[in-house]
């Protein structure tokens, strides 16, 4: 080491972020935030990136905190925006961005052939490309003729210890506790999550790691996501997938959405990503990698999932449901013990 | 003692230079800390966290998780610390850097790597041994695992900058164990009680392991509040209070065990000198089991990641991370060095900028990395500041923030075990700032070299920051890392891992390059 290295080297430091901060943006660029995972929705990016020559800068939530790692940075970077895009993995987030106007409503040419009940009719938020809460069942410990066929089944006292469920402060496991306290009420929920904790249920970090625990045998069974089971499936891990409460409630579907942001800095391709994200081709794109179900009529479902047709589906108020997950954290947090 | 000679016309220069260097470190770390503790608007929010057990038994629960890591770090790093530096046995070199590695990926990583080898259906795994993995023993070992190189490599360095005169006094008269017991653990202590309390603070703050292993801890407490639906920073700040106060206890902590001069020393490494141990085949031993407790994680997942086809598939996934990661890891640690220098100096000579700017700095090094992310986000996401927050440039920001107190007290522990005499006497005969610092560079010349690899590798392993702060297509490796681990492709999380710990070897073989002792220095 010599002083003119010493010197250099600090030079160098000391202009390091004027000269990081010229090359980060380009003319033709959109900024998308989202919870989708990435390995599904960077292909996306890809795509739209190759036919439309506007450069994709994402930001993607991490499996522990989705999707609330980004919709809190939404938040956050609300007095001076950031995102053009956000793309949620569910359709519940968008309401807490809505309800602090900070969603631009855009009703997307695009959106005409998706199913009323998983948009707003103003465009402040558009579902596409569907995954559902469903149980995966390690085959190896848990015999075919005892496989369970509802949530109810966590509970069940010849299960104690051996069933997990992903940590419900975060990520889909939110929605669908606040989805079962919109459906049963929320003592019943209450009780039931109680029930859970007495059958001494693990609490996963996420999905993801359900899927881990399971396909490892960690676990008898566990409650994830579609894509999560896929993948497990892919794998060749000896599990099978259950749709829950197909004879009662029924199962939680939750679509992807898509929204414009308020005071996006550039709206124009902000609009054009929004218009591609909700075309046939990308549900079909998500449909193949991602196992998501298909909501657009014609556009065929993967082999690993049902088709949402088919299935028992809980009859869910989004908004509501939104209300609620706000309502039952302090409650939750108590539950998980944080 | 002389009197000081400081001639008027060269005061500029620790004026210039201090001031500098101070202004880059309260630049990055108090508008964060201003911005997160601002959040705290009401009662409610101060005080509402603190209104259940729970809450008090997460913090002693942590503290005690932590307490009980670093104990066993310490333990069994000192000892290995002063075997690498001091003694001379068989691929030594190659053994310490196959230790040292595991200190390079995010302890989440190296705990995956335990899980495929140990968990239920793992390649070594049954339920005995994930029942052992998956509960608080096994926390404790896994972070153990991953911050003991942290204590093996600063004992090492303080260990190699003992006075050679004094060691070989005490080789002659008492033998090589109590040489190393009484001469060079003591004099090594300032660096020892630094590992202590890096370790402490890195078990107490980390997240990931013991997520994934399903122990509760007080960083998922805050973590809760900022990355749950109910966005509460103000909560998540108050939680943090009780961290102001853990740094005033570990600062009065440090100060009780290494604030007094540790032994004299003529600088430690000026030339070459005789290893203090001589080769005996336990040693080899011994470095192997160190270099096979690190290497063992990794491997597997290497193994894992080759086995499921994840090094073919990784070219596909790892866009531009890996540049994102080297240049602002680099730049951070660059900065972080020379600001590092100035103010250590400053620090180990007691002056006033640097024993009150270390607190700060420290403060930021051990709040959970959310909040001090939180608080950045808060701090320059302004129209005025967006040439900075939307660009890789934030990255380095968040990293000086975090970690700048790391490359500081490393330089100052160096320099606080060569003797005031020194300085006195270069003061007598009028030298300015400059040329006192530059001799005290001279007489410690690993310590800039020690001071940036471990900035380098704070950076380049950092996740809980950058994951909430990176710029749109600017994500640095870990948080590809982790963004990747839902559903990514078998084996892709694995083979990044590996690639993330060769990038780490790169970075810093090239750091030495540039900073390493001249021959004759």
């Amino acid at each position: 080491m010599n002083r003119r290295s010493l010197l250099a080297l600090s030079g160098a430091a000391a202009v390091a972020p004027l000269g990081l901060a010229g090359c980060s943006q380009s003319a033709q660029d959109v900024v998308a935030y989202t919870s989708v995972d990435q390995v599904f929705s960077e292909p996306v990016f890809q795509a739209f990136e190759r036919q439309s020559g506007i450069r994709v800068r994402a930001v993607y939530d991490t499996e522990e905190t989705k999707s609330t790692g980004v919709l809190n940075r939404l938040i956050a970077e609300a007095q001076n925006p950031q995102a053009d895009v956000f793309w949620s993995g569910d359709p519940v987030r968008p309401f807490q961005l809505i309800r602090r106007s900070l969603v631009e409503p855009y009703v997307s040419p695009q959106s005409a052939g998706l199913p009323d009940a998983f948009k707003a009719a103003d465009g402040a938020w558009t579902g596409f490309a569907a995954r559902a809460r469903v149980l995966l069942v390690n085959k190896e410990r848990v015999p075919e003729n005892e496989t369970p066929r509802g949530l109810r089944d966590l509970a069940d006292a010849r299960w104690r210890g051996q069933t997990v469920v992903a940590n419900p402060l975060f990520g889909t496991t939110t929605m669908h506790v606040a989805a079962l306290a919109s459906a049963w009420g929320e003592e019943a929920m209450r009780a039931f999550l109680t029930e859970l904790k007495s059958n001494e249920v693990r609490i996963a970090s996420s999905n993801g790691e359900v899927r881990r625990l399971v396909v490892a045998g960690e676990v008898a069974f566990g409650l994830t996501d579609t894509d999560d089971a896929n993948e497990a499936l892919r794998a060749g891990a000896s599990v099978s997938v259950v749709y829950p409460d197909q004879d009662d409630l029924g199962v939680l579907v939750m679509p992807t959405s898509v929204m414009l942001m308020r005071g996006a800095p550039r709206s124009t391709t902000g609009r054009a990503l929004v218009d591609y994200l909700l075309s046939a081709e990308v549900e079909r794109q998500m449909a193949e990698s991602a196992a998501h179900m298909p909501l657009r009529p014609g556009v065929p479902t993967p082999s690993n999932v049902r088709p949402v047709s088919d299935l028992r589906a809980m009859q869910v108020d989004y908004a509501r449901v939104a209300d609620q997950i706000e309502a039952q954290q302090d409650w939750l947090r108590q539950w998980v013990g944080l | 003692m002389g009197r000081p000679l400081i001639a008027a016309p060269r005061r500029w220069q620790a004026q210039v230079f201090v001031t500098g260097a101070a202004a880059v470190v309260l630049v990055a770390v108090v508008p964060p800390l201003v911005a997160t503790f601002g959040q705290i608007t009401d009662a409610k929010d101060m005080f509402a966290p603190f209104a259940t057990g729970q809450t008090w038994g997460l913090l002693l629960r942590s503290l005690a998780l932590s307490g009980v890591v670093t104990v066993l770090a310490l333990g069994v790093g000192v000892p290995l610390g002063i075997l690498f530096a001091r003694a001379q046995f068989p691929f030594q070199g190659i053994l310490l850097a196959a230790h040292l590695s595991v200190f390079f990926l995010s302890p989440f990583l190296p705990t995956l790597g335990w899980f495929h080898l140990f968990g239920r259906e793992g390649y070594l795994g049954g339920p005995a041994s994930a029942q052992i993995l998956f509960s608080e023993l096994g926390c404790v070992l896994a972070l153990t695992g991953c911050f003991l190189p942290a204590v093996t490599a600063l004992t090492a360095i303080g260990a190699r900058g003992v006075d050679a005169s004094l060691e070989e006094a005490a080789r002659i008269a008492g033998g090589p164990w109590r040489a190393a017991a009484f001469v060079v653990a003591p004099s090594a202590a300032p660096a020892i009680v630094l590992a202590g309390v890096i370790v402490f603070v890195l078990a107490f703050s980390e997240l990931g392991t013991p997520m994934f292993l399903r122990v509760d801890v007080y960083p998922a407490l805050v973590f809760s509040r900022l990355g749950g639906m109910d966005f509460a920073p103000g909560e998540a700040a108050a939680l943090a209070l009780p961290l102001v106060a853990l740094t005033a206890a570990l600062a009065w902590f440090e100060q009780r065990l290494a604030g007094r001069r540790a032994i004299a020393a003529l600088g430690g490494g000026l030339r070459a000198r005789a290893p203090l141990f001589a080769f005996r085949p336990w040693m080899l031993g011994v470095g192997l089991v160190a270099a096979i407790v690190s290497i063992a994680p990794i491997a597997t997942l290497l193994f894992h990641g080759a086995l499921n086809g994840g090094f073919a598939e990784a070219p596909r996934w790892i866009g531009d991370a890996p540049v994102n990661t080297l240049l602002a890891s680099s730049l951070a640690a660059a900065l972080m060095t020379a600001v590092g220098v100035v103010l250590g100096f400053s620090l180990a000579h007691g002056h006033a900028t640097g024993r009150w700017l270390d607190p700060v700095a420290a403060l930021a090094f051990i709040l959970p990395a959310a909040i001090l992310g939180v608080g950045i986000a808060f701090a320059w996401n302004h129209a005025a500041t967006n040439w900075l927050y939307s660009s890789v440039g934030i990255l380095v920001v968040a990293y000086v923030a975090r970690y700048s107190v790391l490359a500081t007290r490393t330089i100052a522990a160096a320099m606080a075990q060569l003797p005031r005499s020194l300085d006195d006497a270069a003061r007598t005969i009028g030298a300015g700032y400059l040329a006192r610092l530059w001799l005290h560079l001279g007489m410690a010349p690993r310590s800039m070299f020690g001071a940036f690899a471990l900035a380098l590798v704070f950076s380049l392993r950092d996740l809980e920051t950058a994951v909430l702060l990176y710029p749109p297509g600017g994500e640095p490796l870990t948080a590809r890392i982790f963004t990747l681990e839902a559903n990514g492709p078998p084996g892709v999380v694995s083979a990044l891992a590996g690639l993330h710990v060769l990038i780490t070897f790169a970075a810093a073989s090239v750091g030495w390059l540039l900073l390493r002792p001249r021959s004759g220095a």
